[in-house]
């Protein structure tokens, strides 16, 4: 009698216990001012330490406001995650943007809201003035640094070994991997699944040879890509042929094009490759490798050179954080920011090779390759965007293929200016 | 039960299907018309359209999804087939073995994505190389097929255990060895079945998403068109194309049921006609 | 009596009983390909109990040095696998609910020779089955926003229950036609109202095929992601194919970690399946032969 009881009943009582210790699943969730969403792509453990400091400081100092996180991977960020973020329910008060046409989108969209009202008095002038970008007279953007696009990091120990200097000339380096591959190591580590590593390296190419004015034209609808403009390539297609991205064993001739850049992070950092071309974020990456002691060598860097004649230009962009204007706590919001832009917490992230927009950033970046960076940063005189924070995503992303389609021998510099021609006729179609 | 009633049996499901599969099934149709961009919405008519039968894009997408389609036909839909003639048999090791082999197909695809990501990672994987350009499309086919071809074994066994079993006596009866027996005799039996998982199979090639998403981000050479209508939804935020492509593959998908139901109907034999040429 | 009927229960005709191989040899072959089918799986459980990077890439076949189940912990700690299994548990138990709700009534409903318009209906329900997902799926999510269901669990529940119903209602209307008429006669003639009618004799009698329409409604909405990852943005509301992908991105250099997330995840999986095993080929066989 009382199994049968049981039995009945039992999926009853135990629909209502979920419903009641899980139920808040089924809720439909709503903002509120207490609770702030802070969307970043801080995915290195070390970077995860200080957000995480700078999170507990600010809600002991502001309550009863909590800070919750949704970190993205940095690619799905800048791909879908950006704009996904605004579809939900509980849209980011704070996040994280890198300058240039999705900011402007965001501004144009209205998801991005002038902070100049809830500022500190002062706090604009802790920044360098290079850095801070009015939009409409309006400060949407407040800069956390200045990012390195491409930057050629080696290991110390092999060059050493080879009797190796760091190259001034593009010339130069050209013979430096030459020397890596005849002594059969890898001379690069390089992972362009994703399109964008490469090819921000090849708009660092151009800015060389062609500077700034004349490359962003290339990018514009409507105009003709001659070949040489895109001679600057030709570094491309030399590291190719002479396999200096290649070596059997450790990544075949093409692979390059499978490989994502996390992968080939790993590949250099577990010793596989002398050299790795990736932006100055990547002092996190080594800095959460020697944490947890797995990188064996010492690391040393150096910007990729220009050829002989050539200008001296540089890929960066700026980054920093928006305030929602949806948010429920546009005080809050925005005094979380200049918590993080603080020179306390600065300080911290110039560790891990942050670059900060802040005017004292030399007196804070001890560690030795920060403080290259910065001087590297100082010296250049050129910089150019990154297409896919500078132009138009479909424009952009036709450089992005050309340079691909070089790397894996699908297109040569000859060709690459006709195929560009063709894909912007093509776009054109579409109205863009 | 009353006129009434019925209708109130009949009304919860025609309404959530209607509000959450044939409207916006329409309205993708619609909005294929028109641009996102700007504040203007103008009927551009076949803007998008004549856009797509230039696009090299969408061209390629579309012949890897027809490459697609015939490898996953034969690792999916083949290999199970040849599973099942193997299994059919009664028996604890079958029976296990049957398990096993449909196992995979309870998995997610993205598991699944990622478990194979790793082992084919360029570089550091134990297959490097896996996933290149020339190989990927073949390589994404391989384990598609290692995930459902249990799928298809099992519907081929259900189908083979249908088969009377006086038609094969008749057949061995007759002198046939296994090979003749599986030609004259099964396959014709199988015809439905093969219809089925025909459908199946193809529907499923245009339908496919979660693998190339998580295998093989980003990569245009091994784009179908499922990729690439995400993509031109979420990363270049123009929803006419993308509703374009979707009408598109609408389209490829209800021709080929068409096509497959068409076959089925002008396919010769039948369970008599089977029976006969046994007997003789 | 013919006596080949008499023979042993393995049939003759099989593949299997082909003299050329021995039997021996023939198992062997056998046992090595599904070895070949789990290798993979095993391969991820290895790798996820191995010490670091370095371990996996320098010996990827070999047994791991020492079992780091620490491994395991982090992953569920970090990949917040507790919300997100129960997210999945609440959409695919839900919308199956409500698949088997709504189907068996539209199911018996459109049994009946009288309904009006019944074979437009049915075809139309069988176009919609056909339909990929991606007809629907760009204005899904403005409708969602409309319908302010937007972001939550819900916003993948009805439209899961809106793709599984069409299967469901042409399986049940052809299992319903199968009835005796006597039934609801019957019950007419002994003053059963509906309700009662519904609960006490119908779905009783309509038990297996129900359970049927259960595992094919789980089997769709458990491993989804298209929709799961283009409608829930906020990561606590993630069902489990959407959370995994994001724990890879925000992991996606500890190898073994990532290993170790993902045995967790199939591991459910892989049991429920061992023990509903028969209901689950039953049910796919349904789905598919109809």
């Amino acid at each position: 009698m009382v199994n049968a009881h049981l039995k009945r009943w039992f999926p009853v009582v135990g629909f209502a216990a979920a419903l009641v210790f899980t139920g808040d699943h089924l809720a439909l969730s709503r903002s509120s001012p207490e609770r702030l969403r802070f969307a970043h792509t801080f995915t290195a453990d070390s970077e995860r330490t200080i957000v995480n400091a700078a999170i507990a400081e600010f809600e002991q100092e502001h309550p009863p406001v909590k800070i919750e996180q949704v970190v993205f991977n940095s690619e799905t960020y800048q791909t879908i995650g950006w704009r996904l973020q605004f579809h939900g329910r509980q849209q980011p008060d704070v996040f994280f943007h890198w300058r240039g046409f999705k900011v402007n989108y965001a501004v144009e969209r209205g998801w991005a809201m002038d902070m100049t009202p809830y500022l500190s008095p002062g706090f604009l002038d802790q920044l360098l003035p290079s850095t801070v970008q009015r939009i409409k007279g309006g400060i949407y953007l407040l800069p956390q640094s200045v990012d390195i696009s491409n930057l050629v990091w080696y290991n110390q120990d092999v060059f050493a070994r080879l009797g190796l200097a760091e190259p001034a000339t593009l010339e130069q380096w050209r013979e430096v991997c030459l020397r890596l591959r005849a002594a059969k190591l890898l001379p690069l580590a390089q992972g362009n699944r994703d399109l964008w590593p490469m090819g921000n390296f090849g708009e660092e190419l151009l800015g060389q040879s062609l500077g700034a004015a004349r490359l962003d034209r290339l990018f514009q609808s409507g105009t003709v890509v001659e070949p040489t403009d895109l001679r600057g390539l030709g570094t491309l297609e030399f590291f190719r042929t002479n396999g200096c991205l290649d070596l059997p064993g450790v990544l075949e001739p093409g692979g390059i094009g499978a490989m994502s850049d996390i992968d080939a992070k790993v590949v250099f950092l577990t010793g596989k490759s002398a050299q790795h071309i990736v932006g100055s974020w990547f002092l996190a990456d080594i800095a959460d490798a020697r944490a947890k002691n797995e990188l064996r060598f010492p690391v040393g860097l150096f910007p990729a050179p220009s050829g002989v004649g050539e200008l001296d230009a540089m890929t960066s962009v700026t980054t920093g954080f928006l305030v929602n204007p949806a948010t429920k706590n546009p005080r809050a919001a925005t005094a979380f920011i200049e918590l993080l832009l603080s020179r306390k917490y600065q300080s911290q992230f110039a560790a891990l090779g942050n670059l900060s927009a802040r005017k004292d950033a030399a007196s804070f970046t001890s560690e030795p390759l920060g403080q290259r960076m910065l001087e590297i940063l100082a010296k250049t005189p050129v910089i150019v965007p990154p297409p896919d924070t500078g132009y138009l995503p479909e424009h952009a992303n036709i450089f992005y293929e050309v340079c691909g389609k070089i790397l894996t021998g699908k297109l040569t510099v000859a060709s690459a200016a006709e195929y560009w021609n063709d894909q912007k006729r093509n776009l054109a179609r579409k109205g863009l | 039960m009353s006129k009434r009633g019925q209708m109130l049996f009949f009304v919860p499901s025609l309404l959530i299907f209607l509000v959450f599969v044939l409207l916006p099934t329409t309205q993708t149709l619609i909005d294929s018309f028109y641009p996102p961009r700007g504040a203007g919405r103008e009927f551009v008519g076949g803007l998008y359209y004549r856009y797509a039968m230039t696009d090299p894009k969408f061209h390629q997408s579309l012949a890897n999804n027809l490459i697609y389609l015939f490898l996953t036909l034969f690792f999916e839909v083949t290999v199970g087939m040849l599973l099942a003639l193997g299994l059919e048999r009664e028996g604890r090791l079958n029976s296990f073995l049957r398990v096993v082999f449909f196992s995979p197909s309870v998995l997610s695809l993205v598991v699944i994505g990622l478990v194979f990501g790793f082992m084919f990672k360029e570089g550091v994987g134990v297959w490097p190389a896996m996933l290149n350009e020339d190989r990927a499309l073949v390589t994404v086919s391989a384990i598609s097929g290692w995930a459902y071809c249990g799928f298809y074994m099992v519907i081929f066994l259900a189908g083979l255990a249908a088969i009377p079993e006086e038609l094969i006596e008749a057949g061995r009866l007759d002198g046939a060895g296994p090979w003749q027996l599986f030609w004259k005799i099964k396959l014709p039996q199988l015809k439905e079945v093969i219809f089925v998982s025909l459908l199946i199979c193809f529907t499923g090639a245009f339908k496919a998403f979660d693998l190339f998403w998580v295998l093989l981000p980003n990569q245009d050479h091994a784009a179908i068109v499922s990729t690439v209508l995400v993509n031109e939804f979420v990363k270049f935020d123009d929803p006419g194309y993308g509703s374009t492509l979707a009408v598109i593959l609408t389209l490829m998908v209800l021709l080929t049921v068409a096509i497959i139901w068409a076959a089925r109907r002008l396919w010769p034999g039948t369970v008599n006609a089977a029976v006969a040429a046994a007997k003789s | 009596m013919n006596p080949m009927t008499l023979a042993p229960t393995a049939p003759a005709h099989s593949f299997g009983m082909n003299r050329r191989f021995p039997r021996f040899a023939r198992t062997a072959v056998w046992v090595l390909l599904a070895s070949l089918m789990l290798y993979p799986l095993l391969w991820m459980l290895l790798n996820s109990l191995k010490g670091s990077n370095l371990e996996i890439f320098g010996h990827p076949f070999a047994w791991p040095e020492s079992a780091h189940f620490a491994n395991y912990a982090k992953a569920v700690r970090e990949g917040n696998m507790g919300p997100y299994f129960i997210n999945s548990l609440w959409v695919t138990a839900l919308s199956a609910g409500f698949v088997v709700l709504f189907g068996t009534w539209a199911g018996f409903a459109l049994s009946k020779d009288e309904f009006p318009l019944r074979r437009t209906w049915l075809g139309l329900f069988f176009v919609g089955m056909i339909l990929p997902v991606q007809a629907f799926l760009i204005p899904l999510t403005s409708l969602l926003e409309t319908l302010g269901i937007h972001d939550s669990l819900w916003a993948l529940i009805f439209p899961y229950t809106a793709q599984t119903l069409p299967v469901a209602v042409l399986l049940l209307a052809a299992f319903f036609r199968g009835l005796p008429p006597e039934l609801e006669e019957a019950a007419k003639l002994d003053g059963v109202g509906t309700a009662r009618f519904y609960l006490t004799i119908l779905v009783p009698v309509a038990k297996p095929a129900i359970a049927t329409i259960v595992v094919i409604s789980c089997l769709n909405t458990w491993n989804e992601f298209l929709l799961a990852m283009l409608f829930i943005v906020n990561p606590a509301m993630r069902t489990l194919p959407a959370g995994m992908v994001a724990f890879e991105q925000a992991h996606n250099t500890d190898y073994p970690v990532l290993l170790a997330g993902l045995s967790i995840i199939s591991l459910p999986t892989l049991i429920a399946y061992a023990v509903f095993n028969r209901y689950v080929i039953r049910g796919v066989v349904a789905g598919t032969v109809k």
